[in-house]
């Protein structure tokens, strides 16, 4: 399997009365069909990192690297093709679809709209497209449903809106950000097996951004860990999440509640002054004088990278 | 229903303060009521005074005052002026037309401006030429409006020539009246464009920022589709609630632009009004906007109700 | 918009001082006479005026008038709305429901044809400017206090200071009194805008102060005695720039404070 999709050195800093490292040096990439989980605290970027695959970073970001995407860099796209891309190859699910929504405009609008819009299609046709897809999540009377306005909508139907107008186009590449986010248990586990379905039914590769190790567990191929704006763990889902090798990553499986829950000592960094050398030192129990001056590379150790001095 | 009754009483409420005010000040008022109610400086005969002052009935109980002046309310009767010998009413409402059309184009062109002007400068606030009309719209609107009229009559009427400066018109021809009411109708559609522009700016910058106009992006739609689908409408709305508020403000400002350009309109009577303290005819004039005024936001009010469902689905 | 803050600032600042100290700048004193309808000239820049006053001295002298009736009646509307917009957000519940219809009542009645009504009725006069501008002025102000108090009253402190049994007066001064000014400010920058446009045009229609001649009322001069069929653009032009610039330099003073328009209106 070729790879669909390939991160290579990427940072983003936004500018402003102080310039924030959001991101620093992320290399990841993703095959087709295959389920990649980016896993990490709040405020790790690894939301700024989904952002940028599908440049939607506003204006003040400044982003350098690579993104092959397809074969083609996007970084490098001008914006009109990139607006052909966007929907219609690389399809977007983002963090709160009741806010995601236009409250002015229907469902039904909303969902067809990228039928209109990459395919040209007239309203006739593109509702009756947008009335399948919706039957195809699960909405016994997709008529009545498209009628409505988000705002009459409970959260849970809103966030398949947004997942039917985002794959609607049957795109090769899903990006899923925190759909699990503030929902009650049974819910998460719905959300996060009905798309694993629907990815596995198309053949698309899914990168999913969630806080919710469980999740990333049940459903991901592979996992990569981000702390502080970079990857440092990445490996098949299975082994990282058993027997993770980078410190915290092991802090990251042994902080869960199955884990044991023991907290990780200290608070993350911020990200306009991230620490010198290795950006965990200050809460690392294996720390060496090593780990305050040098810088870590990912390195490959068996089955996984790892980015850490020991 | 709830809170459509809850604005209904609001809205009669006003009405009802408004009534009553009519009816207090010229009895709250220093100086003998049967003046207050006539007007000063008027010369009037002692027996015509004394037929005034039982007619009116100023020594009968205060509500039985107030239940006859409401009767004669309903009937349009709003009182008499004695310095220009007719019913209030009829003056009023024989001068009103003009002055509502001119306010009616300048609200409806200044809407449109406003949202055109609003969008091209809050899409890209950062850009010199938003600046530039945010500066311009800005500096507008706090000119007063009659002063931005004396400037517009004093330079293209006076010294340009290109423009009457008085009357409505010199004969009864179409041409002549628009030419005639070119520039108050100008300068007072400026005025409420500025206004307009600033607050769809504003609007503009803020619905830009939203998430739904990300998520647009985000499913491919390029920026203009993202401008025009989706953020002008949702920011124009707030423009509807103003242009009913505004009305009671752009007309105050028609009636000065009247003023300046000598047109026959309802801010000439009311200047010749105050002039002369005709207060019966001040009163009868400040009722009568004052109606108009509560009657535009209950319309606008129906208007947001229809247009934003999520305002419908909290009045269900 | 920092560069239009510091514009607004400069210039305010200048109309101040003209404002206090008017000796210093006015070329003559505001009694002096010559003759009447003079064209501009070295001796009167900005010539005179139907009863021969120096135009430029009488510029100078208005602006303390106009400047006093615009903070004026700002002041006497933002106490007036602190104190509905407090009591609404800090009592809740009916009082406030009654405030707030109240205010919504009040927002509705025509404001410059109620002040005609009124101006005519009584003795022109500063005084009465500012009070009657300053009682028709504070609804926008209260709403704003009513949302910030709804939302301090919730936090740490003022909890804090409830359970210990202060006195609402206590808790309403000290506590959130100083936590909401940061929204009160600008919106007595605006307030004060809207007086002096609202001042400029009531002395345009003659209900001004004749024996305290604001920039408005020189433009009423101007307009009714003769200065505008002459076409004497120095007498009425000068005081119309003058409003137009201070009302400019407040406004944008008031939005700074609040941030880059958000929400932009003068009433």
């Amino acid at each position: 399997m070729s790879a669909l999709l390939e991160v290579d050195g990427l940072s983003v800093t936004f500018r402003g009365e102080q310039t924030v490292h959001a991101v620093s040096d992320v290399s990841l990439s993703l095959a087709e069909g295959e389920i990649l989980a980016l896993v990490g605290e709040s405020g790790c970027g690894k939301s700024v990192i989904a952002h940028a695959v599908a440049r939607l970073l506003p204006p003040s970001a400044v982003v350098s690297g690579s993104i092959r995407f397809q074969g083609r860099d996007l970084l490098s796209l001008p914006e009109r093709e990139m607006v052909g891309v966007r929907g219609n190859r690389i399809g977007i699910i983002l963090q709160n679809p009741s806010l995601a929504l236009n409250p002015l405009h229907t469902v039904g609008r909303q969902v067809a709209e990228p039928l209109r819009v990459h395919r040209g299609e007239e309203k006739g046709r593109a509702l009756q497209g947008a009335a399948r897809a919706l039957s195809g999540l699960g909405f016994a009377d997709p008529e009545r449903t498209m009628a409505l306005y988000p705002s009459m909508c409970s959260g849970g139907m809103n966030q398949r809106f947004v997942t039917a107008a985002s794959t609607i186009l049957d795109p090769p590449f899903l990006i899923a950000d925190e759909p699990t986010k503030g929902l009650d248990r049974e819910r998460v586990g719905e959300i996060a097996e009905g798309l694993e379905r629907l990815a596995r039914e198309r053949g698309a590769a899914l990168l999913l951004i969630t806080h919710d190790l469980r999740v990333a567990g049940s459903v991901a191929d592979r996992v990569a860990v981000c702390y502080a704006g970079e990857i440092v763990e990445a490996g098949p889902a299975g082994s990282v999440l058993s027997a993770p090798r980078h410190p915290y990553a092991r802090g990251l499986i042994g902080s869960t509640p199955e884990g044991g829950f023991v907290p990780i000592p200290g608070s993350s960094p911020s990200p306009i002054s991230p620490p010198p050398g290795c950006r965990f030192h200050p809460r690392c129990p294996h720390r060496t004088e090593r780990c305050a001056l040098e810088h870590p590379v990912p390195v490959r150790v068996g089955d996984r990278d790892v980015r850490c001095l020991l | 229903m709830s809170c459509l009754l809850a604005k209904g009483i609001r809205y009669a409420v006003s009405l009802l303060v408004v009534v009553a005010l009519t009816f207090t000040l010229p009895r709250a008022m220093p100086g003998d009521p049967v003046m207050n109610l006539i007007g000063d400086d008027v010369s009037v005969s002692q027996a015509t005074l004394n037929a005034i002052r039982a007619e009116i009935g100023l020594d009968r109980p205060v509500t039985e005052q107030f239940a006859s002046y409401l009767w004669s309310l309903l009937h349009l009767d709003l009182g008499y002026s004695y310095h220009l010998n007719a019913p209030v009413a009829d003056l009023l409402f024989a001068r009103i037309g003009w002055t509502l059309l001119f306010t009616g184009i300048a609200i409806l062109g200044g809407a449109a401006i406003g949202i055109l002007a609003g969008t091209l400068a809050g899409w890209r606030p950062e850009t010199k030429k938003s600046h530039t009309m945010t500066l311009v719209a800005l500096a507008v609107s706090c000119t007063p409006p009659y002063f931005l009229a004396l400037l517009f009559l004093s330079m293209f009427a006076f010294r340009l020539g290109l423009f009457p400066f008085k009357g409505l018109y010199d004969e009864a021809t179409l041409g002549s009246i628009a030419h005639h009411l070119f520039l108050p109708v100008l300068v007072l559609t400026l005025f409420a464009a500025a206004r307009n522009t600033l607050i769809m700016r504003g609007s503009v910058v803020q619905e830009k920022e939203s998430l739904y106009a990300l998520y647009a992006r985000a499913k491919g739609l390029s920026d203009r589709a993202v401008l025009f689908g989706h953020v002008l409408k949702n920011a124009s709305l707030p423009i509807i609630t103003q242009i009913a508020l505004d009305f009671g403000f752009i007309f105050s400002g028609a009636l000065f632009v009247e003023i300046v350009f000598s047109l026959n309109g309802m801010g000439t009577l009311i200047y010749d009004a105050v002039l002369g303290r005709d207060y019966p005819l001040l009163q009868g004039a400040f009722l009568l906007i004052a109606v108009m005024v509560i009657c535009m936001n209950m319309a606008a009010d129906i208007v947001y109700h229809l247009v934003d469902p999520r305002i419908r689905r909290q009045g269900n | 918009m920092t560069g239009l803050n510091r514009w607004g600032i400069g210039l305010l600042v200048v109309f101040v001082i003209v404002a206090i100290v008017p000796q210093a700048i006015a070329p003559y004193g505001p009694k002096e006479r010559s003759m009447p309808y003079q064209l501009p000239s070295a001796e009167h820049l900005l010539g005179t005026d139907d009863i021969g006053t120096d135009i430029l001295t009488e510029l100078v002298y208005s602006a303390r008038i106009s400047l006093l009736v615009g903070f004026a009646a700002a002041a006497l509307a933002t106490a007036i709305g602190l104190s509905i917009g407090l009591a609404a957000g800090y009592c809740r519940g009916a009082a406030d429901e009654v405030l707030m219809g109240a205010t919504d009542v009040v927002l509705i009645i025509p404001k410059i044809p109620l002040i005609i009504v009124l101006a005519a009725f009584l003795r022109p006069g500063v005084g009465l400017m500012i009070l009657v501008l300053g009682l028709l002025g504070w609804e926008s102000i209260a709403r704003v206090v009513r949302a910030k108090t709804l939302q301090v009253r919730e936090t740490g402190f003022v909890m804090s200071a409830r359970c210990m049994g202060f006195s609402p007066f206590r808790i309403m001064g000290s506590e959130i009194l100083p936590n909401i000014m940061h929204v009160v400010a600008p919106k007595f920058m605006l307030a004060t805008a809207a007086a002096m446009i609202s001042e400029a045009s009531l002395s345009f229609l003659g209900l001004g102060d004749p024996t305290m001649k604001s920039w408005g009322m020189m433009i009423s001069f101007a307009f009714s005695e003769g200065g505008f069929i002459r076409d004497m653009w120095w007498w009425y032009l000068p005081p119309g720039i003058c409003i137009t610039l201070c009302v400019v330099a407040i406004a944008a003073i008031g939005f700074s404070f609040e941030g880059d328009g958000a929400e932009v209106r003068i009433e």
